[in-house]
């Protein structure tokens, strides 16, 4: 047989339908912002600092004084070491060498075509991007003086060697690139005679956390090379991560505090509705903490489907949020669970016991009274 | 017989300006069914009060089956609520999500254990076993009020208490709740009411009135008098 407790929690539960609905409802509202707000703020940070990643790379290592002139590509395999790969979003080898082409000096800069993607996305081409190793990609400034078009063949000469490309496109990037001529690693390697040699690497690192501690692993683990951070980019990433870090926190705090206050408002209302039933339960005889007890079951009950029901809302306006600003979802934050259903099941036992202790302490005859 | 109800020079003052109760003296026998009567703000509802212990006495005596009142802290008055008294009340006061016979076993749930049985029993005793699964807004006023008279015999208290039982009840709901109070005291239940309704404290033993706090000398159908026409001085 079902026990009076039961018969009570029940019979408020159920036959209540339309107070607890709304109760739920505000309860699940709330904790659905403080659910996205906490997910954003966990998802969006790294979702920034991949796009920061447009910005270029923000280590270069060259060949370290005292050393050989030239770093060793084989050597490259020190960035996929473990504790160093984690930290690295891409990196893109160079060979740089001075060449005569059409009587003139020109920078010609040997690298893979498929890593300066990923290092350098913001690069314009105008035409298409390289594909073999006679193909050229040519700076606009470098076209413009030689008054190349799409198509032309020009021969590079290094020394006694010499190279025939084919320009496939014009890059456009507003830097010291438009003045340079960009091949296949292997055919420069091969026109200026220095096979697995690289002048730099430009490295694209994780802006979020310490950047000097990625240089500092990088210069363990290849001592040969001399890491430098290209400060201009590395702060601004950092400095615009530490903003978009305190402007989140903020936005997070003040929606946790607006929700709770909005859930705290409507379970009050809610409470102090049943204020008459409360003074009816010390007229009969019920202790303080027996009603408190009863009270708090159902706040309980309350604010855990409220709070589960927030926590799937607060997701799908997380994910929703992020597939429209970012174009992917983001990875579901695991502090947010917790808090979504502490802020709702704390905020209704705080609002309801709150009420019942008061009316409890009141005098229970005026309110029966209706005073 | 020992009194069942003490109360010498009570007094109950609020914020030290209204004087509810003024050195109110007055003794009630087991058994005894006694009216409370009196004007709008006469202290009918503070007197009841003091003797369900929902209120204190600013100073006095107060003797409810040989317990002093006055001395109890808040949780020993819950207590004293739930084993010595039973209430009623003018507006029913039922929990609007529990049936009849739920409402009925809540008294229960809080003075030891629920028994469906026994609750069951006891709205058959008010004329109600077959409104037992019925919630409050399904009952009429009278059958509500029932309803609470079966709550307040549940845990078979000392003394029953009502405030105005009658005042939201039509004529004939009033006939059928003041035949199950006559019944209560035919069984030999302490009854104390506060009614300002000539015709329902005509038909207590005793009826006392309170005049602004002050009790009046008693008044008594033991003279042989009829008690309406008695009453209608008072009234």
């Amino acid at each position: 047989m079902k026990s009076m407790f039961w018969r009570i929690l029940s019979g408020s539960l159920s036959r209540r339908k339309g107070r607890i609905a709304a109760s739920v409802g505000a309860i699940a509202l709330g904790v659905s912002l403080v659910v996205a707000s906490v997910s954003l703020h966990q998802g969006i940070r790294g979702k920034v600092a991949e796009e920061l990643k447009n910005y270029g790379a923000n280590l270069v290592l060259l060949p370290a004084n005292g050393t050989a002139p030239f770093l060793k590509e084989k050597d490259i395999g020190n960035l996929a070491v473990q504790g160093v790969k984690d930290r690295l979003i891409a990196h893109a080898p160079f060979l740089y060498q001075v060449v005569k082409i059409q009587g003139r000096d020109v920078v010609l800069a040997g690298t893979r075509f498929a890593a300066v993607k990923t290092v350098s996305p913001w690069w314009q081409v105008e035409g298409s991007w390289p594909e073999g190793k006679e193909a050229a990609l040519v700076g606009l400034n470098v076209a413009s003086k030689l008054g190349l078009r799409r198509g032309d063949r020009i021969s590079a000469a290094y020394k006694a060697s010499r190279m025939t490309f084919t320009v496939s496109g014009f890059l456009r990037t507003g830097g010291p690139e438009e003045h340079q001529i960009f091949v296949d690693l292997e055919a420069s390697q091969l026109l200026t005679g220095r096979h697995g040699l690289l002048s730099a690497v430009l490295v694209s690192a994780r802006a979020e956390g310490a950047l000097d501690e990625t240089a500092a692993f990088l210069r363990r683990t290849w001592p040969e090379a001399d890491v430098r951070t290209l400060w201009q980019v590395a702060r601004a990433e950092e400095a615009l991560l530490s903003r978009i870090e305190v402007f989140l926190m903020s936005v997070s705090v003040i929606i946790l505090f607006a929700s709770g206050l909005g859930v705290f408002a409507t379970m009050t209302t809610a409470a102090l509705e049943r204020k008459v039933e409360v003074a009816l339960m010390r007229a009969l005889g019920a202790g303080e903490n027996r009603i408190a007890f009863i009270f708090a079951c159902e706040a309980l009950a309350i604010g855990l489907v409220g709070g589960m029901a927030g926590f799937a809302l607060g997701f799908l306006f997380a994910e929703a949020i992020s597939l429209s600003v970012f174009g992917s979802f983001i990875f579901p934050s695991l502090i947010s669970a917790p808090t979504g259903l502490a802020v709702g099941i704390g905020v209704a036992l705080f609002s309801s016991l709150s009420v019942v202790r008061k009316v409890a302490r009141t005098a229970t005859a005026a309110v029966l009274k209706g005073e | 017989m020992v009194p069942l109800i003490v109360l010498k020079d009570v007094i109950r003052d609020y914020n030290g300006k209204v004087r509810a109760l003024d050195r109110v003296s007055l003794e009630i026998c087991p058994g005894e069914w006694v009216a409370v009567m009196g004007a709008s703000g006469s202290g009918k509802t503070t007197l009841l009060n003091m003797i369900a212990a929902l209120d204190q006495p600013s100073s006095g005596l107060l003797l409810v089956d040989g317990i002093d009142l006055v001395s109890l802290t808040e949780e020993d008055r819950a207590r004293f609520r739930r084993e010595k008294v039973g209430l009623i009340f003018q507006q029913f006061h039922l929990v609007p999500y529990l049936t009849a016979l739920e409402n009925v076993m809540l008294a229960q749930y809080f003075h030891s254990m629920a028994d469906s049985d026994e609750a069951a029993q006891a709205l058959g005793l008010v004329g109600l076993e077959d409104r037992a699964a019925h919630l409050p807004s399904e009952l009429s006023g009278g059958e509500q009020q029932r309803v609470c008279i079966a709550r307040a015999l549940i845990n078979e208290p000392k003394i029953i208490l009502a405030d105005e039982p009658t005042g939201n009840l039509d004529a004939k709901n009033e006939d059928v709740v003041m035949g199950i109070f006559q019944d209560l005291h035919r069984a030999g239940h302490t009854l104390l009411f506060v009614t300002h309704d000539p015709h329902i404290g005509g038909q207590a033993d005793r009826i006392i009135e309170l005049n602004h706090g002050r009790l009046l000398p008693a008044t008594s159908h033991a003279e042989g008098e009829p008690p309406v026409r008695a009453l209608r001085d008072i009234a």
